[in-house]
């Protein structure tokens, strides 16, 4: 009852954007998966959903992702895309009853409420998605797609979350209770694999960490152990120094000391 | 709570009420077509003789069944087609400018008619007889056809639908087909030309039991695949990727969506010409009252589409009475001011 990705290959045309790659993720972690621009982690996240072909093979639960069926995935994982468009002018709760439409869990409509209420919209059912800001609409996206895969282990084994960077539009305070939101699937026995851009939120919440460079795994481990000086310099291509403080006197903010309000 | 455990529900539920008040008026606006006419029969008491099982006279007869029946019954299906056409045709293409008129849809349907009316002749004798007076709406639902996928392919792009190449591609599409069209026309002989001439007028005028029998099992067949379409098209409005991630299978809604559209755009053209404006001013006014939810939706397009299309029908017959206005000017006078108004007070409210 694992993701596990053997020996995976995606072109696209003629370039080749991961090659002969192997990852494993296990329920009950959230899996980070990092790396520069092109690496080829949103590729990867797509492989993983079966939005992409490839060679090789990818199973979830045992189910090879290549030639199971839409609804017999969508019953073992959720996906939040990096950006959404949304065509038509729905409410916000209708985009989340969207994500109730097939699985196990159709049809339970007071979910799509409990789902934006957890991702702090709860007054928003009636609003038009197109009149959120930004960060508003990737949350329910969110709920969407927590509506979707609402518990993280169900007797035929774990539930998925996947999210392609799901926090690049989020101020640092949503930031973090998408994260905590994620983390807590997976401490409740789900798995969650997200590919990350910002490396502190990363260290903050991830079990485990997937290093990317040039369509290759360059590490894989406990953030400790794979977020280190030489790991990260030559994966992102500049001299990267951790756990370092600057010592001019300009401020820097880390997630790591933030503390939530008792409002919101 | 309790008031936020009834709200989130009440699009949809006033959606689905919406069904009962639609078939309601369109019973009434089918009986009132029926009494409206040119001829100085008075139809309403033949109704009532009707109701209450007396004979009618034969000039009665005439008027009711032959001509304002098939009529009546034309302008339903026609209307229902249109709209519905208009809102699976919206939902594909995530975009709720997309129009079968608009983008080249029903010129490649006439192209079908046209090229079925011309070279009828030279089809093989088996073609016509199984087809019989079917040919035309079944030329004209493949044209549609090809004309869907074609402008689906070239407008979709790794499962993003581009607005501006959609309407580009569409106004080419259309004069494409429009080209050819005036080829096969300038091909045609007298006979023929005088029915592209009728065909072409885009009215409800040529009504007859023959053209309902034509038209009505393709747009009945479209009206049922429309309504199995209301979940699959409501995933689709989240992009291709992700209505596959909560489940659909995205090509069958897809292949079963553009059938749907090459039916009702082909039949509907097959008999009455191009008609305007039903397929886009229909769903956009359902949408502004009760909301973007395919489900019920598209049966309210059905109803309203019908339900315009005929009163649009007597208004051209009575507007200019004993003489009739082309049912396409009608709705093109209504729908296009409607059509602007809609656009600017949405354009804020749609990924554009």
């Amino acid at each position: 009852m694992t993701l596990a990705v053997r020996n995976i290959t995606v072109r696209y045309g003629p370039k080749t954007v991961i090659e002969d790659l192997n990852a494993d993720a296990v329920p009950g972690a959230l899996t980070a998966i990092v790396g520069p621009n092109g690496s080829g982690k949103s590729t990867l996240i797509k492989a993983i959903c079966g939005d992409l072909p490839y060679t090789g093979q990818i199973t979830l639960n045992g189910t090879d992702v290549a030639t199971a069926q839409p609804w017999e995935l969508a019953g073992l994982r959720g996906v939040l895309p990096q950006a959404s468009t949304l065509a038509f002018p729905f409410h916000a709760i209708e985009v989340v009853r969207i994500g109730l439409t097939s699985g196990p869990d159709a049809e339970h409509h007071h979910r799509a409420e409990a789902a934006l209420a957890r991702v702090g919209l709860a007054g928003y059912a009636n609003r038009y998605y197109q009149e959120l800001s930004g960060g508003e609409q990737q949350r329910v996206q969110l709920a969407r797609v927590l509506a979707q895969v609402w518990s993280p282990g169900t007797a035929d084994g774990p539930r998925w979350l996947m999210l392609d960077e799901p926090v690049s539009s989020l101020d640092i305070a949503h930031q973090l209770q998408v994260m905590t939101i994620a983390r807590n699937f997976a401490r409740a026995g789900g798995g969650v694999i997200a590919v990350m851009h910002d490396l502190n939120l990363t260290a903050l919440f991830a079990d485990h960490v997937l290093v990317m460079a040039e369509g290759q795994l360059l590490a894989s481990g406990h953030p400790a152990e794979v977020m280190t000086d030489d790991v990260l310099s030559r994966a992102y291509g500049c001299t990267l120094r951790v756990n370092t403080a600057p010592t001019d006197t300009i401020p820097y903010i880390l997630p790591h000391c933030a503390a939530p309000h008792a409002a919101e | 709570m309790a008031l936020a455990d009834h709200l989130p529900q009440s699009r949809v539920a006033r959606a689905r009420i919406l069904h009962g008040w639609l078939a309601l008026a369109l019973i009434l606006v089918s009986l009132f077509s029926l009494t409206v006419g040119a001829t100085e029969v008075s139809l309403g008491p033949a109704l009532w003789k009707l109701a209450t099982g007396e004979a009618l006279t034969r000039m009665e007869a005439i008027v009711l069944w032959d001509i304002r029946m098939p009529r009546l019954i034309l302008g339903l299906l026609v209307g229902s087609a249109l709209a519905v056409g208009g809102a699976v045709m919206q939902g594909l293409f995530r975009n709720p400018l997309a129009d079968p008129g608009l983008v080249g849809v029903s010129a490649g349907a006439g192209l079908g008619a046209i090229t079925a009316i011309v070279l009828a002749g030279l089809a093989p004798l088996w073609l016509s007889r199984i087809a019989g007076d079917q040919l035309v709406p079944i030329a004209a639902f493949f044209g549609g056809w090809a004309s869907t996928i074609l402008l689906y392919r070239v407008s979709t792009r790794r499962g993003r639908t581009s607005v501006a190449t959609m309407l580009l591609a569409g106004i080419a599409l259309g004069a494409l087909a429009g080209a050819l069209s005036g080829i096969l026309v300038y091909m045609s002989d007298d006979r023929q030309l005088r029915d592209l001439t009728f065909w072409g007028l885009g009215s409800l005028g040529g009504a007859s039991w023959a053209k309902v029998v034509a038209a009505g099992p393709i747009i009945a067949l479209a009206l049922i695949a429309a309504c199995t379409l209301g979940r699959g098209l409501n995933g689709l409005a989240l992009g291709e990727a992700t209505a596959a991630h909560i489940g659909l299978n995205v090509q069958r809604v897809k292949g079963l969506a553009i059938l749907t559209v090459a039916a009702a755009t082909g039949a509907a053209v097959a008999v009455s010409g191009a008609i305007g404006f039903i397929g886009i001013v229909v769903p956009h006014l359902l949408r502004l009252g009760t909301g973007p939810d395919h489900r019920p939706l598209l049966i309210n397009a059905a109803l309203l589409g019908a339900l315009l299309l005929v009163l649009a029908d007597v208004i051209a017959r009575v507007i200019i009475a004993p003489a009739e206005l082309p049912i396409g000017i009608v709705t093109a006078v209504l729908g296009a001011p409607v059509f602007l108004w809609i656009l600017l007070r949405q354009r804020g409210m749609v990924d554009l």
